[in-house]
């Protein structure tokens, strides 16, 4: 089970189209995932309790403080799963191969 | 109450509008609520000062934009506004610019409580050719025929 968390401006908008858009493609790969999402003020406190992916718009990454165990993916499209469905595959790839069945 | 209700009970809907720059249409958006009266005339400055500290986070992808700031940012009712413009603006991303179609969100409170709204939303930008009629959309009528269609799926 990996934990993802979208990040967004206020937790309410976009980060609850990439929890949505991201859940869909998880499941549909069979990666056991936890989805979170939330506000940008907020992520320091989840990411600090352990998160392994972390998404948001690419122009929010910068705002993102993510430590070595945490993967941080700016999203360009957030919609767009043939952009965020390889990068999420690739960091589970290397990271959590054990989840890929 | 579901976007359409939402949008169409409100008469938060202005298609094939006219801005010369984000902020113009930002306002459309927001100018529609205000006058719906969902939310207080600060939102809308909340959102140009979010984008102009944090970028405009709130772009979902190409063309399409969903302005929207924190509930405390002066949300009165969780509402939605739509607007398609006739000449799309420049947001600054140049991944998603030039943007012609925003659905501003006013979100009154928790997550889950929006989350509902926020599946119509992705749905209805979901598919290009949805998004294609969004565009070419000039009456109250095309639009509810395109929400009729996405019930009918």
């Amino acid at each position: 089970m990996i934990k993802v968390l979208a990040v967004c401006g206020n937790g309410m908008g976009t980060s609850l189209v990439i929890k949505m858009k991201v859940k869909k493609f998880l499941d549909a790969n069979n990666i056991k995932a936890e989805m979170m999402s939330c506000a940008l003020a907020e992520a320091k406190g989840y990411i600090s309790q352990g998160i392994d992916i972390v998404l948001c718009s690419h122009n929010l990454a910068k705002n993102v403080d993510a430590p070595e165990r945490t993967t941080l993916l700016g999203l360009k499209n957030l919609m767009d799963e043939k952009e965020f469905g390889p990068l999420i595959l690739e960091t589970v790839k290397a990271r959590f191969p054990d989840e890929l069945s | 109450m579901n976007l359409k209700e939402h949008l169409l009970a409100r008469e938060a809907v202005k298609l094939q509008a006219s801005a010369t720059d984000w902020k113009e249409a930002v306002k459309i958006g927001t100018d529609l609520l205000e006058a719906a009266g969902t939310i207080t005339p600060q939102y809308y400055k909340e959102i140009i000062m979010s984008v102009e500290e944090l970028g405009p986070y709130f772009l979902l992808a190409p063309g399409m934009a969903m302005p929207h700031a924190r509930p405390e940012g002066g949300v009165l009712e969780t509402s939605f506004a739509l607007v398609t413009l006739k000449e799309p603006v420049n947001f600054g991303d140049p991944d998603n610019d030039p943007i012609d179609i925003l659905i501003t969100l006013a979100a009154k409170d928790a997550a889950t409580q929006n989350e509902e709204a926020i599946v119509q939303v992705v749905t209805l930008l979901d598919e290009e050719e949805t998004v294609e009629k969004l565009r070419k959309a000039k009456t109250m009528e095309d639009l509810k025929k395109i929400f009729a269609e996405l019930e009918n799926e």
